[in-house]
């Protein structure tokens, strides 16, 4: 089955297709919710209600080359959501200040670890740092789109993101030292 | 101190293993959000078929048997029908101003007078014609009002010239009384009508024309074409069983606007036009086929192009503060606009096509209208600014008239009741259009 015959399908609410799509994109999808989530059974959450959006709003899609793209788009809409719901005075939680790093040490951490715990290192910032950083950073989104879709300002996403960059790289300095003491 | 290439590095280093990183959702995941999204809309098209077959089943039989339970509207007598030849007729006519310029040789003798119904016939020329008319015929007229024996008793005694005697048997004399409808009368009237012209008359061709001619009045002078139309009113014309028709229709649209609540957004304060505004003002045209089931009931069967306009007012807010319209730029951009509590005005204009079919049930004739009932449905679908199926049923009382011999004039007053709600271009509303107007149609 083509993308067009999957779209067509699943916009007339065939649960086929449904079952389909779900198979074919749930990794992806499912991998964006855990970037953006603060825990597993949060990114389910996030994953479920995301889902549930993608094929209420299916109809609207008519190019079924856009059909991923558009999938994240609801994803991060989602994600954006939930954590408006649940965070909307943390946004502005103040955190200590961005350390500059010095050596490159982060870096050969950064490329010894899996993506599950590059991943684990994501969800353990604050929300707005892991926010700013996955739309940023994995996503792409410049900061003005970033200071619109979550309601700050420019500024306020910029320095997030700094002090995103710090708190990672702080944390994989800190894990490259604790697997070397392993070691 | 980091500088921004390394930053840059930094970040591209964290999207390469990002980017496409995937996971394993729950097992149940699936289930629930299958559970959670709409149910799928089969269209079983042969149960459509059939339910819209039984409809109109039940629309025929439903007439049916109203139509036999209560009788047609009283039309006016045959005689009264009549009348404008009878009395053209009556009027002492100059030998020369009644003949048809085809019976140049007709004869004084050939007219009879009769005091009651003061008919009179004209004799064609025996040596062109060999038409033969009945002797000692009994015409016979329905008065109102009077009874079969006061009919028998009040009929004329024609008395045709020896010339015309012995020709037909006399079984061909006596006939039941008339009953029948008006409308074989006019076609026997314009039958004799066509008796004047030089085609030649015989007894095969009276019979030809139902043999009913004894039975009513003799024919006076010879019926000229225009006394023919004159005696062709609505109520007798004999129609065909099969014609065309166009129809226009200026309608006014109206809807039932239900806020569509697949997302999470505020619909309030829905403000749509005026009873009588212009943003009402729609339009549909149809052009078919309608055939005579019987004497009462027609179906009619075409294509249907409608538009409808609508407008609306309404305000906007997201339950979740940061909801954003999303609209695409090009591949690399995306345009977002947060949804805020906002005034949204919406005016589009929705266009359709179908295929109606229509039930028409006679109600009877009028001097010079003719009054029936229309019920029947349209579907199709909405082809602009979306495309979704779509179906009306529609029901009209309409009016109609002769403008010619063979073109009818229409006037129906018309509603259609939308079955299918269509969309606003935002998917928040859901619209379920009906309509009101007026259709005037032609009919050949």
């Amino acid at each position: 089955m083509t993308d067009l015959d999957l779209l067509r399908a699943c916009q007339r609410n065939d649960p086929r297709a449904q079952t389909a799509l779900y198979h074919r994109f749930r990794g992806r999808l499912m991998g964006l919710c855990r970037r953006y989530a603060r825990s597993r059974p949060e990114a389910e959450d996030m994953f479920q209600e995301g889902f549930i959006r993608i094929f209420q709003q299916l109809h609207t899609i008519e190019q079924p080359d856009r059909l991923l793209p558009w999938m994240k788009r609801v994803m991060v809409n989602t994600a954006i959501n939930i954590y408006h719901k649940n965070h909307r005075l943390l946004a502005e939680t103040d955190y200590d200040a961005a350390q500059d790093m010095g050596t490159d040490d982060h870096l050969d951490t950064l490329a010894r670890l899996s993506a599950d715990e590059l991943v684990l290192l994501v969800q353990d910032l604050p929300d707005g740092y892991r926010m700013v950083f996955n739309l940023h950073v994995v996503d792409g989104f410049n900061h003005p789109e970033i200071a619109q879709m979550l309601g700050i300002s420019e500024g306020t996403s910029k320095s997030q993101l700094a002090r995103a960059r710090a708190a990672l790289k702080e944390k994989l300095k800190k894990l490259g030292i604790v697997r070397y003491e392993h070691s | 101190m980091n500088t921004p290439e390394d930053e840059q590095a930094w970040d591209d280093l964290f999207r390469q293993r990002l980017e496409h990183y995937e996971a394993e959702p729950a097992a149940d995941a699936l289930g629930r959000i299958l559970a959670g999204t709409p149910k799928p809309v089969r269209i079983n098209r042969r149960r459509v078929a059939g339910r819209v077959a039984v409809s109109l089943l039940l629309l025929i039989g439903m007439s049916w048997w109203a139509l036999n339970r209560w009788p047609m509207l009283p039309e006016q007598p045959a005689a009264v029908k009549t009348s404008p030849v009878g009395t053209a007729r009556k009027s002492t006519l100059p030998s020369g101003s009644a003949s048809s310029p085809t019976t140049p040789e007709r004869s004084p003798s050939s007219t009879l007078v009769n005091p009651d119904q003061s008919v009179a016939v004209n004799k064609p020329s025996v040596r062109e014609r060999e038409a033969t008319f009945p002797t000692n015929n009994t015409f016979s007229y329905r008065s109102p009002g009077k009874s079969r024996q006061a009919r028998v008793a009040g009929s004329v005694r024609y008395r045709q010239p020896a010339t015309y005697r012995g020709r037909i048997r006399p079984t061909d004399a006596t006939y039941p009384d008339w009953d029948d409808s008006s409308t074989d009368l006019v076609n026997v009237l314009t039958e004799v009508a066509s008796v004047a012209e030089p085609a030649p008359l015989t007894i095969g061709r009276l019979q030809h024309l139902g043999l009913r001619l004894p039975q009513m009045a003799p024919p006076a002078a010879p019926i000229s074409a225009q006394q023919t139309h004159l005696a062709t009113s609505p109520a007798v014309s004999r129609r065909r069983r099969s014609s065309v028709y166009a129809s226009v229709m200026a309608l006014y649209s109206y809807r039932r606007i239900s806020p569509n609540t697949n997302d999470e957004v505020y619909i309030r304060q829905i403000q749509s036009s005026r009873t009588f505004s212009s943003d009402r003002i729609g339009s549909r045209i149809q052009i078919g086929k309608e055939w005579r089931l019987s004497q009462r009931i027609g179906l009619r069967a075409g294509l249907t192009y409608g538009q409808l306009r609508t407008s609306m007012r309404y305000r906007l807010r997201t339950l979740p503060t940061d909801s954003t319209q999303v609209n695409w730029v090009n591949d690399q951009t995306v345009r977002l606009t947060p949804m805020a509590d906002r005034p949204v005005a919406v005016a589009g204009r929705y266009h359709y096509v179908g295929l109606n079919t229509d039930l028409i049930v006679s109600l009877g004739s009028g001097q010079l209208w003719s009054h029936y009932l229309t019920a029947g449905a349209t579907v199709g679908g909405y082809v602009a600014p979306v495309r979704r199926q779509g179906a009306f049923l529609q029901a009209s009382y309409g009016i109609e008239r002769p403008l010619t011999s063979d073109l009818w004039l229409r006037i129906e007053p018309s509603v259609q009741y939308g079955l299918n709600a269509v969309s606003d271009r935002r998917n928040l509303c859901k619209i379920r259009p009906y309509t009101y107007g007026l259709t005037i149609s032609f009919r050949k």
